[in-house]
């Protein structure tokens, strides 16, 4: 945690307005991109309001044993399964297929970026979860573990198999590497 | 080492997890076996893909909508002291209560006049810091005369620490894009971390042939404001779409790269412009 970001944060747990817009202004983008590589863009920025919503409530309660990115993505992955779960419950909702952002027709992202989405959004929450976190947000193994709440041979072991599945949710969707 | 194991050690491999014995042995066994070296290849093409998919945008109103929250969150204990019917209660229990709740209510409107005025977020109605807006202004009308001195007005604004490209690096949590390699000719004189209000800005001052300088700023947000009133036009150079600016004789210019906003100040033309993109946005190490 950069010295600017304590300095916010102790601001931030004292209820200081000011303090909380500029500790969304430096965390916000992070925020919503997990948000939308977990959840899709349909339902990022609701989940990216609850997330900074949840995090000044309890922010009193960050001691500053983990860093404050770590907790601020636990929080944001916590949020972002929840969701996932509930919305797994309504059979209404075609989650399997619902892209995560954007649409072939968008012709803004290219086809490959377009299958990933695809297949990221077929892969298992959890293991879409440690592949998002490495490859997008480039947590390293450590910090991996720290947020997930896991040890390091199974972060590995996780990746492993995300990585496995998606490539062949990859392969069947027509992408070669 | 047979596939079995080799496979559970590809991606602590491919993420650089694995201790130099280990590497060694699961690298020589991928020497030898295609089926293996297959899959860790494929981990590479598929981090190639995630690093392409588009930075999302979020949407300008956010922040609104979650301040718009708060006040209910953290006023409950506020308004029940202040609200009518708690007012009359304690009122009709005791009237001296009622001129010592009337005196803190006063004390507490006289104190938070003093606390807005000290601590108010001095933002125009389009979020932008106005104080910001002066020393940028300041910064960019010295730059062309003495980039030293405007370096200096800028640190007495924001606090600031020298420091070297790694530790920048360790301290944003990413590689400056001024360690790639900088436009020919140039080199690297410093590296400062500027704590501003958007971020913690990497800036950097470049000299180049001739002696010509350019500063190079990393920064999370964009940030029109810098600019300020300054007529400013958009150009597309190598894929990017940039917004440029003249003062003095010469130009700066920002645009957004794969996942920062990158500023130059101090270039001659769209060129050169062309030029520092190309070499900015190189892939981070």
């Amino acid at each position: 945690m950069t010295e600017l970001s304590a300095d916010i944060i102790t601001a931030c747990q004292s209820g200081d307005r000011t303090a909380q817009r500029q500790l969304y202004e430096l965390h916000h983008r992070r925020v919503y991109r997990l948000c939308v590589r977990l959840v899709g863009e349909q339902d990022a920025s609701d989940l990216t309001q609850q997330v900074f919503l949840k995090l000044f409530r309890t922010i009193s309660q960050f001691s500053g044993r983990s860093s404050f990115e770590t907790w601020l993505h636990r929080v944001t992955v916590n949020e972002c399964l929840q969701h996932t779960r509930s919305r797994s419950h309504r059979p209404e909702v075609a989650l399997v297929t619902e892209p995560m952002a954007g649409t072939s027709e968008s012709g803004s992202a290219s086809e490959s970026t377009e299958l990933l989405h695809t297949a990221l959004d077929r892969l298992a929450p959890e293991l879409r979860t440690v592949f998002v976190l490495r490859e997008i947000e480039e947590l390293s193994y450590s910090e991996l573990a720290e947020t997930l709440d896991l040890s390091a041979g199974t972060v590995a072991s996780r990746l492993n198999r995300a990585r496995t599945q998606l490539k062949v949710l990859l392969t069947e969707l027509g992408w070669e590497p | 080492m047979n596939c079995s194991e080799v496979r559970d050690l590809l991606s602590p491999l491919h993420d650089g997890e694995l201790s130099a014995e280990l590497r060694e042995s699961v690298e020589q066994h991928l020497r030898e076996c295609p089926a293996c070296a297959a899959v860790r290849t494929s981990f590479g093409a598929m981090s190639l893909l995630a690093r392409e998919l588009p930075e999302p945008e979020p949407h300008a109103e956010l922040w609104n909508q979650i301040e718009a929250e708060l006040p209910r969150a953290h006023s409950r204990p506020v308004q029940w002291l202040l609200s009518a019917e708690s007012f009359r209660e304690l009122a009709r229990r005791s009237r001296i209560l009622t001129a010592a709740v009337t005196a803190v209510v006063l004390v507490l409107a006289g104190t938070t006049l003093v606390v807005y005025d000290q601590f108010h977020d001095r933002r125009d109605s389009n979020g932008h810091d106005e104080h910001l807006a002066v020393n940028f202004d300041q910064f960019l009308n010295e730059f062309p005369k003495s980039p030293e001195h405007a370096q200096e007005l800028l640190h007495a604004s924001y606090p600031s620490n020298l420091v070297d490209v790694d530790q920048a690096a360790f301290q944003v949590k990413y590689r400056p894009a001024v360690s790639n390699r900088l436009p020919k000719g140039y080199t690297l004189d410093s590296v400062h971390l500027v704590r501003m209000p958007c971020c913690l800005c990497v800036e950097a001052l470049c000299t180049g042939p001739g002696g010509s300088r350019v500063a190079v700023l990393e920064h999370a947000i964009d940030q029109p404001v810098w600019f300020g009133d300054r007529p400013a036009s958009e150009c597309n150079c190598g894929g990017r779409k940039a917004r440029m600016v003249k003062f003095d004789s010469h130009y700066a210019a920002t645009w957004k790269s794969a996942r920062r906003y990158l500023t130059v100040i101090g270039i001659r033309d769209e060129d050169e412009l062309r030029e520092w993109i190309q070499h900015l946005d190189r892939p981070e190490a």
